[in-house]
């Protein structure tokens, strides 16, 4: 099943954010049952393996799987000690089967997860350039500035999302939350 | 256009184009095979047509992989995985031909054995300024990037059977 209908796309306006899927007590962990009680479509960063494993949680969800070129297979090493534990990530192959099982589709969260705000014009245009054909953009700690955002409108995006930064209506820079938060 | 003398003198110095050190060539490289690894995953015959020294030949998603290289010295490099040919053995379900279409090189008889060689895809990649326009099917990936001072371009097309 795939989501372009009208309605689902208008909700894509604002999404809830979710990274692992478990019992670990921090912000980039939610339960099977704090994603099984979102009604909202999710915005999945990574994507985890973690997800994958937990996917029959995404039956009747819809959102975006947002990956990272450069640590597809690999493991969020790089974000620690951010994180409280290293997770893998899916292989390209296994978010797309998640994509084409679910109502997902797939979008692009830069390939190294840099901060865009701290990049030239040229190296937020290489992060943001994704090797396969995307409408949605995530920005890495949701952080834009304008030139920022141009580039994502130059690559042609039609969404870009921020996090909590965000603001509703605007698709360059779109306001998300965590699943589960006010 | 170049003779191959003059590309055996550029090939004296291993990795003239800095390839393996520069970083918009790192990130090219991870671009082209993270394409590659979205369409299809796994090759069984895969053809670089001006494969150099074999920076991203060796790396291709195919359990066979031919090169084609004009400079001997240049070849001598190739990985053990890459079989060097002086003209393609078949077909290839993967050709990949990437920097070479440019006037300074014989792009017409290079266009003519990708469109020849190939059964499924063919992957094109340049600076957009330079790239002459040939089209081997139709056109199912276009991507463009900065690369060094310039755009690069990465098409990718499925040949017409």
């Amino acid at each position: 099943m795939n989501f372009h209908t009208e309605n689902t796309y208008q909700r894509l306006r604002f999404m809830r954010l979710a990274h692992n899927i478990g019992n670990e007590k921090h912000s980039n962990y939610h339960t099977r049952e704090q994603i099984l009680a979102c009604d909202e479509p999710i915005g999945f960063d990574g994507v985890y393996r973690n997800v994958y494993k937990n996917q029959d949680v995404l039956r009747n969800k819809s959102g975006i799987m947002f990956v990272m070129g450069n640590y597809l297979g690999s493991n969020n090493e790089f974000d620690l000690p951010n994180v409280p534990r290293v997770e893998s990530y899916c292989t390209l192959a296994e978010v797309k089967e998640l994509c084409n099982r679910y109502d997902f589709e797939i979008g692009w969260h830069t390939w190294s997860h840099r901060n865009l705000c701290s990049l030239s014009q040229k190296e937020i245009m290489q992060e943001i350039t994704a090797p396969f054909p995307t409408k949605y953009l995530r920005y890495p700690h949701g952080a834009y500035n304008d030139l920022v955002v141009e580039c994502a409108q130059i690559a042609g995006y039609e969404k870009a999302y921020a996090v909590t930064q965000g603001v509703p209506d605007d698709p360059y820079r779109l306001y998300s939350n965590y699943v589960d938060w006010s | 256009m170049q003779t191959k003398q003059e590309l055996e003198n550029w090939y004296e110095q291993e990795d003239p184009w800095d390839y393996t050190i520069t970083e918009d060539d790192i990130y090219r490289k991870h671009f082209y095979l993270t394409v590659l690894e979205d369409l299809d995953g796994t090759y069984e015959r895969a053809l670089d047509i001006g494969a150099g020294e074999g920076f991203i030949t060796k790396d291709l998603p195919a359990k066979e992989i031919h090169a084609i290289e004009l400079s001997d010295t240049a070849a001598k490099r190739l990985p053990e995985n890459v079989k060097r040919v002086s003209t393609p053995i078949g077909k290839y379900d993967l050709v990949l031909v990437t920097g070479l279409l440019y006037n300074q090189y014989d792009h017409r008889a290079i266009a003519k054995m990708a469109t020849d060689a190939a059964s499924k895809h063919v992957c094109i990649g340049g600076i957009v300024d330079w790239l002459r326009p040939y089209v081997f099917g139709e056109l199912i990936r276009s991507f463009e990037f900065p690369y060094r001072e310039y755009l690069s371009a990465f098409k990718v097309y499925e040949t017409r059977p």
